[in-house]
């Protein structure tokens, strides 16, 4: 059985060709700006990382050797190698509950009319906006009740508390673009409701589910402030702790703290460049009227 | 749509009631959502209400005592001041600053999807990171810092600095979502406009601002909405200072809860930004609602 896939939206870019000259002007311009307000200043911090620490006052742009000891004395002073087990560790586990969750919750929404799922939405939408700060204050508190401060449990509970309304969202929005004749074909095959809910809906919204994946590893090597408040053993929470460690122990050590800021950048960056596509698409879901 | 995509309830199947199934499949994760988010809410509004001070051995009920006392704080008072300087600046240049380039990159030339990740891959980096690495550039002995007289030592400067660095980092998102908008005009619309002899600058106020407005209004709202509940930049970036310039109504409660433990105070400072935040909340949905509803 071949089954067109139904792509969520196309982001690759298309336009038409610049022949004005005064939008190729803007175009030219706008582009000048962007590498030297975007591109300039991250080139300079490696260039610093890189850099010598006994070079760090001189006045020349350019090292006069090159060298990894700045990587090397971050990852020691910023623990940064626990930190990145732990962020990798902190995601996977996310992950393993957001995607079943976020997808059940995501087809239930998609999939069935009943009575609530107004309510339901709303509640959905509503986390999806709203920032977590307000609420640290009565999670550290329970969390304090229930001893799952300084617990890794705690955070993985938070970020999935964040990061439902997201993939609830986006797996809704996926599921609906499959059409729903493909599962009652199933059911005629003596399929049930879900089986026909797993063997076919759900590995046609993988792609989605790759998306909310994505999203999560993201958000969870983003976070900072969540962690720093619920987690204050050493070596467990977030790469941006051993990055505030750094920066609050050795502020002096300038080409350090640089090549600390690329490391805990690196996988976020890096998954980004790769999926840009899934990742975009994440940005604007729930966002884009289509 | 001749045929709607939901399936109706009476189809049996899977041995579970029909009835029950879609509560059962959104039940989990609207509880877990719903636990961080409503339960805490009721429990922040039950604080707001003490006097709870982890300094003090026991709390009493004190009615509005915390609201009145919020209302007469030259610091919170302050702190308001500063979000409103900080969130309506870095919304506006945001704005302004992301259409344009979105403008610029809707047309094909090479190298514009590398544009493109250029300006969303600080959105990607973590705060704390973008604080430090800004830091670097920005403090005294910095290259900027040097070029700008250290800026991160005086009120304003400290202020400016921080805006431009968030607005750094909040363009791409706003790049994005003006991108996704201007690739979904219908291309005819400006041959048509073309063909009745409409100018360039006619045809980008008639056809493109138009077009782009939701996507463009929904950017807005999500970054202030962000960015009125944003700590960590501040935190990696200027600490809230000098003295407390760069001081936000969100920096001012999380210092106040996780720095002085007053938890009565810190709650009720949440619940003013909550109900801010639902403010916004309330607009961005009616908005969405007046677009028309989404998929």
């Amino acid at each position: 059985m071949t089954i067109a896939v139904p792509a969520p939206n196309d982001f690759s870019l298309k336009g038409r060709r610049a022949t004005d000259p005064g939008g190729l002007a803007l175009t030219v311009l706008t582009c000048a700006c962007i590498t030297a307000v975007f591109a300039l200043p991250m080139l300079w911090i490696v260039l610093k990382s890189i850099q010598p620490e006994s070079e760090v006052f001189s006045n020349n742009i350019l090292p006069s050797s090159l060298t990894l000891d700045n990587y090397a004395r971050a990852v020691k002073s910023g623990h940064l190698l626990s930190y990145t087990l732990s962020t990798v560790l902190l995601a996977i586990a996310t992950c393993c509950l957001v995607l079943p969750l976020g997808f059940i919750a995501g087809y239930g929404l998609a999939r069935f009319k009943f009575a609530g799922r107004g309510t339901l939405m709303f509640l959905f939408m509503f986390s999806l906006t709203i920032p977590g700060l307000v609420n640290l204050l009565a999670i550290y508190q329970a969390f304090t009740a229930i001893r799952l401060i300084n617990n890794p449990i705690g955070l993985v509970l938070v970020y999935t508390a964040s990061s439902l309304p997201l993939a609830t969202w986006l797996s809704r929005a996926f599921i609906l673009g499959i059409p729903v004749d493909i599962e009652e074909a199933g059911l005629v095959d003596g399929c049930s409701r879900i089986g026909g809910m797993f063997r076919i809906t759900l590995p046609l919204c993988l792609p989605g589910l790759g998306a909310v994946a994505i999203f999560v590893v993201v958000h969870v090597f983003q976070e900072f402030i969540i962690a720093q408040t619920l987690v204050t053993t050493r070596g467990i929470g977030v790469v941006s702790q051993g990055l505030r460690m750094m920066q609050s122990q050795y502020s002096l050590d300038y080409t350090a703290l640089a090549a600390g800021a690329i490391l805990v950048s690196i996988v976020p960056v890096g998954l980004f460049l790769i999926m840009q596509r899934q990742f975009i698409a994440g940005m604007t879901a729930g966002s884009v009227t289509s | 749509m001749a045929r709607s995509n939901t399936i109706s309830t009476s189809l049996r199947g899977g041995g579970v009631r029909p009835g029950a199934l879609p509560y059962l499949l959104v039940g989990p994760g609207a509880v877990f959502v719903g636990a961080f988010t409503l339960l805490a809410l009721a429990y922040t509004v039950f604080a707001s209400f003490t006097d709870w001070d982890i300094g003090k051995p026991k709390w009493n009920f004190i009615g509005f005592g915390n609201f009145v006392r919020a209302a007469f704080d030259p610091l919170m008072i302050s702190s308001l001041a500063a979000s409103l300087i900080f969130v309506g600046s870095v919304v506006f240049l945001s704005v302004v600053v992301g259409f344009t380039i979105a403008v610029a990159l809707n047309r094909k030339f090479r190298g514009r999807s590398t544009m493109r990740a250029l300006v969303v891959v600080p959105w990607v980096i973590s705060e704390l990171a973008t604080g430090v690495f800004w830091s670097l550039l920005l403090r005294t002995d910095g290259i900027l810092g040097q070029a700008f007289g250290g800026p991160l030592n005086s009120a304003n400067g400290a202020m400016i600095s921080l805006i431009l660095v968030e607005t750094w980092r909040s363009v791409g998102f706003v790049v994005v979502m003006v991108l996704a908008s201007l690739q979904s005009i219908d291309q005819t619309l400006y041959e048509a406009a073309k063909v009745d002899g409409a100018s360039r600058l006619r045809m980008t106020w008639s056809i493109t601002i138009p077009m782009v407005t939701p996507g463009l209004v929904t950017a807005a709202i999500l970054l202030m909405v962000g960015n009125f509940n944003l700590v960590t930049i501040i935190i990696a970036l200027t600490g809230g200072g000098p003295i407390s310039a760069t001081t936000t109504t969100a920096l001012y409660m999380y210092q106040q809860s996780f720095v002085y433990f007053h938890i009565g105070y810190g709650a009720t400072i949440a619940i003013v930004m909550s109900v801010v935040n639902v403010m916004a909340m309330m607009v961005f949905m009616a908005i969405q609602k007046n677009v028309g509803v989404r998929h």
